[in-house]
């Protein structure tokens, strides 16, 4: 019987190829999306469970109100929690990942990240070491750990444990062990390890183990199995804020802990180690993958069932020679799933095909394990799912044929099968709608992002950062960078401001709320800072040579002024301490973006730069390459160890949004593969209703209807469900679109024409895929149809 | 008896008139029997054939097949029935056109889980008495119409039906093709198969044993 089924299909897929390439191109090409981003999600939740602890393991987060949720927290509390509660097991310090200058005799290496680790790094976390003891591979502080490619890149074939190599131009360190190289699913990305106890020699946190400076990533270990049950890690926070409050009373934190395995997806902190992703995106691609196996399978079902006047013969034939309901179900369900293996098939092969490509657009390393059994089982369960799916409405449709009605001639189709069937294809109309809308909406708010005006002139900036003996010839360095007229036009900032990272609450003014604390972020700038980079000034005037004073003096933002509920003017010339300094507002700025656009503008404190930073450069338009060589030349000339690295501030600012632009990017290659999907079965669909019609059109025909007033027929049924798609598209898609762009707090307005736009373009496809049938039919001779009866 | 049919009406609704397609109709066929149905277009002679097929209801009557009282069964008991008693022949043949001559055959016997070898057995039987050894492996529309039928007929017989009913069976076949068919018929009656066709030729219905004239749904 099973023989004689597959015969049946097999004979009825090769008579019917292009039938059969319709649906098994859908189906496969469906399949394909949906496992390629099926691996996708499966590698953003994978993060970082390849500890052994993983499940013990939770980072210290601390939140100062206001929306500033950080994650970085006090060296002294990390380290001493242990001791005070009795659940933690141990406790690991990071330091913000950092850039040095690697030399390994005459080589150079510039080399990130790299982090400072506590002593116990090996133990908590599970990084491999390939050599070199793991119990004492950083217990000295002039020992370090590098990982396997770094190791390679440094000795190359050499054994590098042993070896010694100098960091930033002064320190000597012993290679003391040689990671594995950290797997991409880790959310702690490094090629160098450094102890914690070198830091410390210089590091006043860690030398005073402060409570209220909050610089180190701290990861608590806990006992096993004393915190699984949700109420006894609620307690653990408790103990932990409480020690806290014991010892801290002046700036009001919460902590909180976040799971290791968390971290990667869940964490919307600020001043966190880069590179995270976004559960809000794993959740989006989940539900598109989901989506572009529904329409591969609305597709079959609805090819299969318009198709099925050709298979009702065979239908009243099989029951009246004996077969009952329940085997044709079997049979037409079982001809799915072979048409469903099938495509499993030629999708594995495409996703063989398209997965560097792929890897190249997300900026992954999948692999495609085909040979794990996990993967195997989850294949199979998509095939069997998208089979028994499509295969459904069809089988038992087909099976519920009378034998005496579709064995006497032509039958009609019931009315609710008809409504069934565009039903299916309005849900194929919606979809695309949706995508395209989503994809439009995306676009938008990524080019505005690109193209904000974040409150300064962002290209044609280059900057430079500090470093070895600069640090102790800035004198020297402004002489030089102001008699060059191509590097003439800079600024010396503490901090970039992309992404600035410091605050503050230590902030005094009068009429201040003793009770109210205000995380206040500052840079360091200097006197040609409003030039450079352009900015406004609303009021007062910014730091010059001609006051001396100014060193003790404040510049605000206006977001400033309005947080400590002064006037724009009148807050020029009030006093202001900050970390104790008393000092005067000389000037408001107008609000600039010094974070990425996620986070809305808060209040700016601007101190004048005393310590040096970044040198960047304005450079005039088209001497860009002829600055750099001016400013290398400068900096290879005052600080000759070092390798001169400069950058640009609008790419650093582009590279912000990068993961943005990732996602934009599949989002649109799979909503554009949704909506082939769709027209593949749409045009399949039109040819067998139009087939259908045959005889109809040939009528119409000899009784004088053009071909216009055909085609125009022919088509109106499927345009008036697109219609009723795109007034069902609206509001899902106004609540989905708002609901993404509400994380942005700048972000841009839905607007009707991305309705209009998504509509039309979804109108316009349909029109192009159905209407090339409905000529084709109108064209027809008419003779030849109404011969055949 | 193999079946009895008596006072049996069919109808449909039409615009609020009773529109009769079977009207009073008895009719009893014993064991061996073959029997000509004729009459003009619409007079009900397929609705007759589909109704001792148990493929289509009536409204009133009672119907004994087998000793069995078909209007009191239900649906898939009546399709248990025909399926092991009645085969089937149609005017346009019904092969399915994606299986070769051997597996058409073959087909009626999967439902009824014969043992392989056993089918093998049956259909070789089969392609052996109507001469189509030869072309076994052959699809449908690579035989002309007559072998066609030739093929129905056969597939028809092979579960060993007690009744055959053919509904025109020669009517999309040349005279000579028809004749073959006829014989065909003839030779299995006399085997004792009992045969029901319906037929517009005078000449074919002079094969059957009896002829049975309906007009408007009545016999007459």
């Amino acid at each position: 019987m099973l023989k004689n089924y597959i015969k049946i299909a097999w004979r009825n897929f090769i008579r019917h190829k292009w039938y059969s390439l319709l649906n098994v191109g859908g189906l496969a090409i469906g399949m394909a999306c949906s496992i390629l981003i099926l691996l996708w999600v499966q590698n953003e939740t994978s993060y970082d469970s390849f500890h052994t602890n993983a499940d013990e393991i939770y980072r210290l987060t601390a939140d100062a109100g206001n929306d500033f949720r950080a994650a970085v927290s006090p060296a002294g509390m990390i380290a001493q929690l242990p001791d005070e509660i009795p659940e933690i097991k141990s406790s690991v310090r990071m330091s913000a990942p950092f850039e040095a200058l690697i030399e390994i005799g005459d080589q150079k290496f510039k080399e990130a990240p790299i982090f400072y680790a506590d002593i116990n790094f090996l133990d908590v976390f599970t990084f491999p070491l390939i050599h070199g003891n793991p119990n004492t591979a950083l217990s000295r502080p002039d020992g370090l750990l590098i990982t396997a490619s770094t190791a390679k890149k440094f000795f190359g074939t050499e054994k590098a444990l042993g070896k010694t190599l100098k960091v930033d131009h002064k320190d000597t360190f012993t290679v003391t062990g040689v990671l594995a190289d950290v797997p991409p699913n880790s959310h702690l990305q490094f090629n160098t390890i450094i102890p914690m106890t070198h830091l410390a020699k210089v590091d006043n946190d860690l030398i005073n183990k402060v409570w209220d400076s909050f610089n180190f990533y701290g990861y608590l270990q806990f006992e096993k199995g004393s915190i699984s049950a949700p109420a006894s890690l609620a307690s653990a926070v408790e103990k932990i804020n409480k020690a806290y409050t014991d010892r801290i009373t002046e700036f009001e934190i919460t902590f909180d802990l976040q799971a290791l395995k968390d971290i990667h997806l869940h964490s919307d902190l600020q001043i966190d180690v880069p590179g995270h992703g976004n559960i809000q995106y794993v959740n989006i691609f989940f539900i598109v993958a989901f989506i572009i196996l529904i329409v591969a399978c609305i597709n079959y079902m609805n090819l299969a069932t318009a198709r099925s006047t050709r298979r009702a013969k065979e239908v009243g034939l099989r029951k009246v020679i004996g077969a009952d309901r329940r085997q044709l179900v079997l049979q037409f369900l079982g001809e799915s799933v072979l048409i469903s293996f099938f495509s499993l098939a030629i999708a594995i092969g495409l996703v063989y095909l398209l997965l560097p490509s792929f890897n190249d657009l997300a900026q992954k390393q999948l692999v495609f394990h085909i040979w794990d059994v996990g993967v195997w089982v989850a294949l199979i369960l998509i095939a069997l799912l998208t089979g028994l799916l499509s295969g459904s409405y069809p089988a038992l449709f087909l099976s519920g044929f009378k034998p005496i009605k579709v064995l006497k001639g032509r039958m009609k189709l019931a009315n609710y099968s008809l409504f069934f069937r565009n039903g299916l294809v309005v849900t194929q109309f919606v979809v695309s709608v949706l995508l395209l809308i989503g994809t439009t909406v995306i676009y938008k708010q990524l080019h505005f992002i690109k193209n904000k005006n974040l409150g300064f002139e962002k290209s044609n900036l280059l900057y430079i950062p500090m470093e070895g003996e600069i640090w102790g010839k800035q004198q020297a360095l402004k002489t030089a960078l102001d008699q060059n007229p191509l590097t003439s036009d800079y600024s010396i900032v503490s901090d970039l401001p992309t992404n600035l990272i410091t605050g503050d609450f230590d902030l005094q003014w009068d009429g201040k709320d003793p009770n109210s604390q205000t995380l206040f972020p500052n840079i360091s700038i200097d006197e040609s800072f409003i030039d450079v980079f352009k900015m406004e000034m609303l009021s007062g005037r910014g730091f010059s040579k001609a006051f001396p004073s100014d060193s003790i003096n404040y510049m605000i933002n206006e977001k400033a002024a309005k947080t400590m509920d002064m006037d724009i003017h009148e807050a020029v010339g009030k006093s202001l301490t900050f970390r104790g300094t008393k000092g005067t507002i000389i000037g408001v700025l107008k609000d600039f973006n010094y974070k990425p656009l996620q986070y809305a503008i808060e209040p700016l404190l601007l101190r004048l730069n005393r310590r040096g930073g970044t040198v960047v450069v304005r450079t005039a338009p088209g001497r860009t390459e002829s600055t750099i060589t001016a400013l290398e030349k400068i900096y290879r000339t005052l600080n000759p160890s070092y390798p001169p690295v400069y950058n640009f501030v609008d790419a650093d600012l582009d590279a912000q949004y990068q993961g943005e632009q990732q996602m934009g990017a599949i989002f649109n290659l799979f909503a554009l593969l949704a909506i082939f999907i769709s027209c593949l079965g749409l045009y399949g669909l039109s040819a067998f209703m139009t087939e259908q019609r045959f005889k109809e059109i040939g009528i119409r025909k000899v009784l004088g209807a053009s071909v216009l007033r055909l085609t125009n027929m022919l088509s109106k049924d499927f345009l008036k469900m697109v219609v009723i798609a795109f007034v069902i598209a609206i509001p899902v898609s106004w609540y989905l679109a708002d609901w993404w762009l509400q994380d942005y707090a700048f972000h841009i307005n839905i607007q009707w024409w991305m309705f209009a736009l998504a509509g039309f373009a979804v109108f316009f496809i349909a029109l192009t895929t159905v209407s090339y049938q409905s000529i084709r039919a109108a064209n027809a001779n008419p003779v030849k149809s109404l011969q055949t009866e | 008896m193999l079946l009895q049919l008596s006072h049996i009406f069919k109808w449909v609704n039409s615009g609020g008139q009773r529109i009769f397609l079977l009207k009073d109709i008895n009719l009893n066929v014993a064991e061996g029997e073959f029997i000509s149905v004729m009459g003009p277009s619409g007079s009900g002679k397929s609705t007759l054939l589909n109704v001792i097929g148990m493929l289509d209801t009536f409204d009133e009557g009672t119907y004994d097949f087998l000793d069995t009282s078909v209007h009191n069964l239900r649906e898939k008991h009546r399709a248990n029935l025909y399926k092991e008693y009645i085969g089937f022949v149609f005017q346009s043949y019904h092969l399915l056109d994606e299986l070769t001559v051997k597996e058409n055959l073959e087909m009626p016997l999967l439902y009824k889980k014969h043992r392989s070898s056993e089918r093998k057995a049956l259909v070789a039987d089969m392609l052996d008495r109507f001469n189509m050894v030869a072309k076994k492996d052959l699809f449908p529309a690579q035989l002309s119409g007559g072998q066609q039928q030739l093929v129905g007929v056969a597939r028809a017989l092979i579960a060993s039906p007690k009744l055959i009913l053919a509904d025109e069976p020669t009517g999309n076949l040349n005279s000579e093709q028809g004749e073959e068919i006829m014989e065909q018929f003839k030779q299995l009656n006399n085997e004792g198969v009992t045969i029901i066709q319906v037929t517009h030729s005078e000449k074919n219905a002079a094969y059957g044993k009896r002829i049975i004239k309906l007009l408007d749904g009545r016999m007459v």
